[in-house]
């Protein structure tokens, strides 16, 4: 969350929504709580649309409605939606304009990219005494970028951001923007398919559908069904009903439902050793900060460069790798999607960096990841919206308080960037190393308290037929692709 | 290819005088009832000795000591250019040890440092296991424990971490490298201590693949120096005109050539058999003479090669005859042991004769391979399958039934027979289209001239965009990365692109990342370009591994109702599908007897000149032109004999524009003047829309059109059918000229047509002796000259003196007629638009 707060957005499109029944609809409400709801322009379904209306308290404007201008002010943000660029011209100012004319056309042959409307933007912002900030439907709620337009001569800064649903392994996901005062907008998003029934793991559109007409129509009625009785829905499997059990309860109880009996790794004696890395983006360029717990000892040490420079982006990682080297002859690392994240840019950062311990890391170190073992190797299912580590310790129960709740990984991304990047502009911001990190710490503190859940949550009676071998420690490098 | 793997080692040394027949015994021996003067040519290609090197001049002494045989000449070479840290490009003949020069090359690193990784990629995954086994019984020899790993879709996932960690050699393609990239921090040890990158078959890569290849390695190379390798290259290629260029183009940096060719040969009889006019001789003519009234029409090669071939193996020349489809080689065995049993022959017992292609199964092939090896068989009909790859043994004959579309796989199909010095008979039958019959008429071009050159563009943005984004996911792109991708003006603009897209993020000077969660790895398909592809499915349970086409492709050849010939099986398009995120196209078996063509019809405009250059009096262009092409209508031919049996068929695809390269040639107003009075008396009855009096000028135009795409091939490593073109008699620049364009069928262009922008005159000069030398004698010329299957137009106007005209005057060098007045007052004189595509 920004620190200055803000108004939430919430952003829908209507195909990403479709599948939604109005119980669902309300529920991605409740869960966004938005102050208002846009439906994008792209497309539109009046059905859909009228659920939605149905379904929010508040305000919701939807774009392929008449060619007009409207104005909303929520929580102290003004937004102007504005039906077409042609209608800019008579516009009021706001804080943001939304208008989903906006958008790049481009010539891939030519390498040429501009932005539509771009001179009907330009003399809005001419006309307006602040910068807003253009939103549009046409794009997703990842983009994010400057344009420049020119009024009499006179350059003007156009910053544009997306509002469609974000595509991830191509299922949208909701996204909520919200939106401050100065501009600054902070996008949280969660997989549309994630409300309603659909919050439940194994329950897609289909089995959705198939709950309801069997009567079960809300997970709570969900999760007081037997395994037994959803099983005996045509196309219901034994083993997919007790996942959507599990699933119900998790969500309901706030609590980890185990679903195989193996221990959670790593087994035996080898204590784990939390880690988390902040970085500048999914594809790092710089890893200025690790932290790491040690529940053995209570220890928790971080690695900080607060002066991170393009000339050594490594060097907290040497620091760290060296430390660990030192300290710990065989350690047992944990961290949340680690095999997706956190080791593959270690080990690339260590083998660029610091090859000196490429065969230590290698040889000695044990990675172990809990969100593959519970989510993708199928071992427990977890509560929360999502997978992500925020969203599974709060429905835990842990709220973050304080200077770490100020902050979340991409903004922090985003700064690092921006301060990276902008060693010739004036206006490079400066990072609270402080809040960053309290923000690391209570990510790795979280992270301890979410494995300790799934490590003491009762496992699956072992099931003598289906027994399986436990899973041997996932070394760094054994994953594939 | 273990023909490769095998060079010096065997040392065989079979009597060279064991060949059964030579050319002229086959010509005595064959029946007088079936002969009527098919040996249009007959050449003798001497013997080539051996030339070594002594093992010990380029290894050292305890690796040398473990060879049983000097290398030969070319291969010393390449050791010694890897010795002195140059990168090399091996072009020597088919079964000349190329293999040898890397894997000596690794063995003598190994033996330095046994960490060494090279990484090979091949074009095939069936190669590449082929490989595998070779390189594993060569490092055997040698008393080497060199490791080697084929790491590719069929590889198991443990396989696949032992081979990262350990293998020394890794053997991969590719697509799959393209993939793996993504994953390089698990590669950390491998990219590190990676001293050699091999690319095999070089020349194959050409076109859109060569311009995927190119940027993939760049991307491979820049993965790899993160971790601290320093790969040096070795590529390894047939024949091709331009070697050196090639391989700069395809790796950034140069390489020495490697091309005098040490290994021996045996002396090689060539025969080309052209087959008789129908009703010529004899019987067995399929009744397929129907529908072509326009001269008597020949036997068709199908029929004709079975023929030949049967009587070689009959004769005690172990044979294999190279047949274009599965369907093919089966037809073709029916034929031979008919033709064998045909009582009024004097043929007594038959041979021994089996077909191979792709569909009979692994076990059932192998069995083939085995007879045939034991000589068990005496003669095997094959797809292009046994073309590479499979040793066959002691092959002494081939014959080919038809072209093969170029000369690389023409010299690679005949060098199949004859290994070492042993002599061999090779018959090369053509059918009748174009490119067999130019080469039937000009047998120069094999013997003496130039091979073609292998094309790789990097200039199309559309693909360059593609790798970059894969580049940006894989490390942080940065301003040293300039040099490798595009130079830094082209890198600045499209990371700006990109930015302004949503897809980088970030600056040069510290690192532009790409900003999504998706693999950009997974949108490269290699024989397409810029995305947008269709997927290949199979109707109904099955499924095909049909890499995914380009949309352009698509609509040409996979529109409803096309016939596909896909690795020799038969299929037909049920399906194409582009209302949904992915477009696909459904394809079912089918066991038709006729094949599709697609008909385009072509408008030009928007064009935009980046070069330009005199060529006699004429202008000619080069740069962007908007093209949109309509596949609209098709045709089914009859597949054996190629008789049109239906047109104007509907496709159902809509026009396609695109954006793309082209290079047009103005005619000067004075030459146009004088080539429409000269033919100003021929007419073409089924042009009414055209001015009579243009009917022979824009005939003219036309047909240079079509003629100098239908030669292309013979220049460039291109299929025509990535080509296309346009005659028009008001260029739609505003000059008002008339002219043709020849443009890249695919978005962003493949540098085709800037290659025939520079090498003009050598095409116009082949498009001219295509129709003049052409047997046909027709002013409208012949589906083997200038009668496209593609043309819009049905083919009309084509008219053949007044191209020849034009031509002559592309290439008159100025000193015959001075430049004429651009200013000249007829200019003014406005004509109505005729364009023929």
């Amino acid at each position: 969350m920004p620190d200055e707060g803000g108004a939430d957005l919430l952003a829908l499109r209507c195909d990403a929504v479709a599948d939604l029944d109005e119980a669902a609809v309300r529920d991605a409400l409740e869960y966004f709580g938005p102050d208002l709801v846009y439906v994008v322009r792209e497309s539109s379904d009046v059905r859909v649309v009228s659920r939605v209306r149905r379904a929010a308290d508040s305000p919701v404007v939807a774009a392929a409605g008449p060619a007009e201008i409207r104005t909303e002010t929520v929580a102290g943000i003004s937004f102007c939606f504005a039906g077409s660029t042609s209608l800019l011209a008579d516009a009021p100012a706001a804080d943001y304009l939304v208008c989903d004319d906006l958008e790049p056309t481009t010539d891939a042959v030519a390498l040429e990219a501009t932005l539509a409307g771009r001179e009907a933007a330009a003399r809005y912002r001419s006309r307006s005494s602040r910068e807003p900030t253009f939103l549009t439907g046409a794009l997703p709620a990842s983009y994010d970028h400057v344009w420049e337009g020119a009024v009499d001569g006179e350059s003007v800064r156009l910053p544009v951001r997306g509002l469609a649903p974000l595509e991830r392994s191509g299922a949208a996901e909701l996204a909520c923007l919200t939106c401050g005062r100065a501009g600054s907008v902070a996008v949280s998003s969660v997989p549309a398919d994630r409300f309603g029934l659909g919050a439940l793991s194994g329950v897609g559109p289909t089995t959705a559908r198939r709950l309801r007409k069997n009567g079960y129509e809300t997970r709570a009625a969900v999760a007081d069904a037997a395994a037994t009785a959803l099983s005996s829905i045509d196309g219901l499997g034994p083993s997919t009903a007790r996942e959507i059990v599990h699933s119900a309860r998790a969500l309901a109880d706030g609590r980890v439902v185990r679903t195989t009996a193996d221990p959670l790794p790593p087994a035996g004696d080898a204590t784990p050793l939390f880690v988390d890395i902040e970085t500048d983006g999914l594809q790092p360029t710089t890893i200025p900060l690790i932290g790491v717990y040690d529940p053995a000892s209570d220890d928790y040490v971080d690695f900080v460069d607060t002066a991170p420079s393009r000339e050594d982006p490594g060097r907290a990682t040497r620091e760290f790798v060296s430390w660990l080297a030192a300290e710990y002859d065989a350690p047992s690392l944990v961290a949340w999607n680690g095999h997706g994240f956190d080791y593959d840019h270690l080990e690339r950062f260590i083998a660029r960096y610091t090859p000196e311990y490429r065969a230590y890391w290698h040889d000695h170190v044990a990675t172990y990841d809990p969100y593959d073992w519970a989510v993708r190797r199928g071992n427990a299912v977890l509560p929360g919206r999502t997978n992500r580590l925020e969203d599974v310790a709060a429905a835990l129960g842990r709220d973050r308080e304080g200077a770490a709740a100020t902050l979340d990984g991409k903004t922090f991304a985003e700064r690092l960037r921006r301060l990276l990047e902008g060693s010739s502009e004036s206006e490079a911001p400066t990072i609270d190393w402080t809040a960053a990190r309290r923000y690391c710490e209570a990510d790795v503190r979280e992270l301890a308290a979410v494995y300790e859940a799934i490590a003491v949550a009762d496992p699956k009676p072992t099931d003598p037929a289906g027994a399986r071998p436990a899973n041997e420690p996932t070394q760094t490098g054994l994953t594939d692709f | 290819m273990p023909g490769d793997a095998d060079g010096p080692i065997e040392g065989d040394d079979t009597d060279p005088g064991g060949l059964a027949l030579t050319a002229a015994q086959l010509r005595e021996t064959y029946p007088d009832a079936r002969y009527a003067g098919q040996c249009r040519e007959r050449f003798t290609l001497p013997a080539e000795p051996a030339d070594h090197v002594p093992a010990a001049e380029v290894l050292p002494p305890d690796l040398a000591a473990t060879l049983s045989v000097d290398p030969w000449r070319h291969q010393a070479d390449a050791l010694a250019a890897l010795e002195r840290g140059e990168n090399v490009c091996v072009t020597t003949s088919t079964s000349s040890g190329k293999t040898y020069v890397y894997a000596l090359d690794i063995a003598r690193r190994f033996r330095e440092d046994p960490d060494v990784r090279a990484l090979l990629v091949y074009p095939t995954k069936a190669l590449s296991r082929d490989q595998e086994r070779e390189l594993n019984d060569l490092f055997d020899d040698l008393g080497l424990d060199v490791t080697v790993g084929v790491y590719d879709g069929d590889t198991k996932r443990r396989e696949k971490s032992r081979i990262r960690e350990e293998a020394n050699v890794v053997i991969t393609n590719f697509a799959g490298l393209n993939q793996y990239l993504e994953g390089h921090h698990r590669w950390a040890a491998f990219h590190a201590n990676c001293d050699l990158l091999v690319v095999d078959e070089a020349h194959a890569w050409t076109g859109v693949s060569g311009m995927h290849a190119a940027w993939i390695l760049r991307r491979a190379r820049r993965v790899i120096e993160w971790y601290g390798g320093d790969p040096q290259y070795v590529l390894t290629s047939a024949t091709i005109g331009n070697p050196a260029d090639h391989a700069e183009a395809l790796t950034g940096e140069p390489a020495t050539v490697i091309d005098d060719d040490g290994s021996p040969s045996g002396r090689r009889h060539l025969v080309f058999w052209d087959p008789p006019t129908d009703g010529g001789a004899g019987e067995g003519g399929d009744g397929n003479d129907e529908g072509t009234a326009r001269r008597p029409s020949k036997r068709p090669a199908t029929v004709e090669a079975p023929e030949v071939w049967a009587h070689c193996c009959y004769h005690g020349v172990p044979s294999l005859l190279f047949c274009d489809s599965r369907t093919g080689t089966e037809l073709a065995v029916g034929r031979a042991r008919e033709f064998l049993e045909t009582p009024s022959l004097p043929y007594r017992g038959g041979a021994d004769l089996a077909a191979y292609n792709a569909g009979h199964g692994k076990r059932s092939r192998r069995g083939t391979e085995n007879r045939l090896k034991s000589g068990a068989l005496d003669g095997v009909a094959t797809t292009s399958a046994l073309e590479v790859g499979i040793d066959v043994g002691g092959i002494d004959g081939t014959v080919l039934l038809g072209y093969p579309g170029s000369r690389q796989s023409f010299w690679q199909r005949i060098g199949r027979s004859g290994r070492g010095e042993r002599e061999a008979l090779s018959v090369f039958v053509p059918s009748h289209s174009t490119l067999d019959q130019y080469v039937c008429n000009h047998p120069e071009y094999l013997l003496e001239e130039d091979p073609e050159s292998a094309v790789v563009d990097l200039e199309n943005n559309p693909v360059y965009l593609q790798h970059l984004r894969c580049a940006a996911q894989e490390l942080p792109l940065r301003r040293e990365d300039a040099a490798r991708f595009g130079g830094r003006e082209r890198l600045e603009q499209a990371v700006e692109y990109g930015r302004r897209t949503g897809e980088f993020e970030g600056s040069l000077a510290g690192g532009i990342t790409y900003a999504h969660r998706d693999r950009p790895q997974d949108e490269i398909s290699l024989y397409a370009a810029g995305g947008n592809t269709f997927e290949i499915r199979l109707a109904g349970e099955g499924s095909i591994d049909h890499q995914p086409i380009g949309r352009a492709r698509a609509y040409r050849d996979y529109h409803e109702g096309a016939t596909v010939l896909y690795r020799g099986d038969q299929y037909e398009v049920v399906a194409l599908r582009e209302d949904r995120p992915q477009p696909y196209v459904e394809l079912e078996e089918a066991d038709l007897d006729y094949y599709t063509q697609s008909q385009r019809r072509t408008t030009i405009y928007d064009t935009e000149i980046r070069e330009s250059r005199d060529v006699g009096n004429f202008r000619l262009n080069w740069g962007y032109g908007t093209v949109t092409v309509h596949h609209g209508t098709f045709m089914k031919r009859d597949l054996e004999s190629g008789d049109v049996r239906e047109v104007g068929l509907e496709t159902g695809v809509p026009p396609l524009e695109m954006r793309t390269q082209l290079c047009w040639a103005e005619v000067p107003a004075d030459v146009e003047r004088a080539v429409t009075a000269a033919h100003s008396d021929y007419h073409n009855d089924e042009c009414e829309e055209l001015p009579p009096r243009l009917h022979g000028y824009l005939g003219g135009i036309h047909a240079v059109e079509h003629a100098m795409i239908a030669v292309a091939p013979l220049e460039l490593a291109v299929d025509a059918a990535d080509l296309g073109g346009l005659a028009t008699n008001r260029l739609p620049d505003g000059t008002d000229a008339s002219g043709w364009f020849i443009y890249d069928g695919i978005e962003g262009g493949l540098g085709f047509s800037r290659r025939i922008y520079e090498e003009y005159e050598a095409v116009a000069r082949r498009a001219r002796d295509l129709w003049v030398d052409c047997d046909c004698g027709r002013d409208e010329g012949c589906p083997a000259c200038l009668m496209s299957d593609r043309c819009g137009n049905d083919n009309r106007p084509l008219y053949g003196p007044a191209a020849r005209d034009v031509i002559d005057a592309v290439l008159d060098d100025g000193s015959a007629a001075p430049r004429p007045d651009r200013a000249d007052g007829d200019r003014d004189e406005r004509r109505p638009p005729a364009s023929i595509s």
